[in-house]
């Protein structure tokens, strides 16, 4: 393709999903810093290989090139390597098997919801960011991440209960704090 | 229809990503379960709160620019990278010509680079036929490889597909080897599997160099930037035959 096409066809299909980029990219990586490093050099990549894109959604083929720069950069970091590995690799186990009579969400403000999510494994917390904040069909979810579409309505299910047990006044939250929401003081 | 079906299916549901069946199956099981429905109505509650403002976070507004001021997009700009990363390219090849006859006239009894090289594919190539993982993707289509591997490698590697010939292509893998991810394509002929890894390595010896390790045959060659090790347990003679039609088909 000659260049100035392969400008202009890369200004009109990748370029509109910037902010999508970056998004997945800071839900990734939590650092602002690194989530733009991690944006950009996919925008980057996304251009030298804009052949590559024929055929398949442009906003879905950047966000998989995103997804695998961002984990080939989180990894490259070793920035706590071992908490990376273990988000990663090891699911939680879902906090969420207690009575469901007491699960009631506390009110969702979007800082709630901001730190519930930066609780929740990556795994989790990606599919949630394509599926709630990208909407996207779980076909391309799967393409993006490599997965069966079955498991990615599994993975919803987990990650939907892992973020809902993050936001939850909680029964052990009763001791801590009482009807008005004041904390006990600590001293006996 | 009970809970437990309910766990994955009530996603499947507020998702919009049910058959018309399942759909109406699970519409009535909700209907009838106050647990059930209150699930659903925390996971919609859940998908509001994450569409609030502030929960996405948008590119900053220089982003853009960063992106297209290291993006050469001028004609003129084109042709002149063009022309001086060919320069280059061709200076820094016959750099490494020349310093690999220095180094091979030099240091004959060092063991070669390669021979390491040469150790990790065959056994990257066994592993591939014991781990049953032999295939990310499975395609003897071109357009589906090639683009598989976007965004996975740095670098888009050649694919050939060989159809019409006694070695087509069943499909890639990523693997690992030389230190980085790289790319591994995999041709069936007869019952035998050949495993072929491309990367981008500067050198150029389009020459075959052929050799066995533990029964395996190994053809290694370079051209266009990359660098080609295909291996098999097939013999050197047929393995020969088809890092030719690699070779010619890469033009």
């Amino acid at each position: 393709m000659p260049r100035d096409k392969q400008f202009e066809r890369y200004k009109a299909t990748v370029l509109p999903h910037l902010d999508a980029a970056h998004n997945l990219a800071r839900w990734l990586a939590h650092d602002a810093h690194d989530a733009e490093d991690i944006a950009q050099e996919a925008a980057l990549r996304a251009y030298r290989f804009i052949d590559d894109c024929r055929g398949s959604d442009p906003r879905a083929w950047l966000l998989s090139i995103v997804r695998n720069t961002a984990y080939a950069f989180l990894k490259k970091r070793k920035r706590n390597a071992d908490a990376l590995a273990e988000m990663i690799l090891s699911p939680l186990e879902a906090p969420d098997e207690r009575n469901p009579e007491t699960l009631v969400m506390r009110k969702l403000d979007a800082a709630a919801i901001r730190s519930g999510l930066d609780e929740i494994p990556a795994e989790y917390r990606e599919i949630l960011v394509l599926r709630e904040m990208e909407g996207m069909a779980y076909k391309e979810i799967s393409e993006i991440v490599d997965i069966p579409i079955g498991t990615v309505m599994s993975r919803l299910a987990r990650a939907r209960k892992l973020l809902r047990a993050q936001l939850i006044d909680v029964a052990s939250g009763a001791s801590a704090y009482d009807a008005s929401g004041k904390e006990h003081s600590r001293e006996l | 229809m009970n809970c437990k079906d309910m766990e994955s299916l009530i996603h499947g549901y507020m998702d919009g990503e049910l058959d018309p069946l399942t759909n109406q199956s699970v519409e009535r099981h909700i209907e009838g379960c106050t647990s059930c429905a209150r699930d659903l109505a925390n996971f919609r509650e859940l998908r509001s709160g994450l569409r609030l403002p502030g929960v996405y976070l948008h590119a900053p507004a220089e982003m853009e620019r960063r992106v297209l001021s290291q993006i050469p997009h001028s004609a003129v700009s084109n042709a002149n990278r063009a022309l001086n990363w060919r320069s280059l390219l061709a200076f820094a090849s016959a750099c490494v010509v020349l310093l690999s006859v220095w180094v091979v006239g030099s240091r004959q009894h060092n063991p070669n680079p390669d021979d390491a090289a040469a150790t990790e594919v065959v056994a990257s190539h066994v592993r591939s036929l014991m781990a049953d993982h032999l295939v990310d993707v499975r395609s003897s289509d071109k357009h589906t490889v090639k683009p598989w591997f976007a965004g996975k490698l740095d670098y888009s590697p050649p694919v050939q597909l060989l159809a019409g010939t006694e070695f087509p292509l069943a499909g890639g893998r990523l693997d690992y080897l030389d230190g980085q991810p790289v790319a591994a394509l995999v041709y069936r002929h007869k019952k035998h599997t050949i495993n072929l890894f491309v990367w981008p390595q500067m050198s150029a010896n389009p020459r075959f160099e052929t050799s066995a390790i533990r029964g395996y045959n190994l053809v290694h060659w370079s051209d266009h930037g990359m660098t080609h090790w295909a291996t098999s347990d097939m013999t050197a003679r047929d393995l020969l035959d088809f890092a030719h039609l690699i070779r010619s088909a890469g033009g």
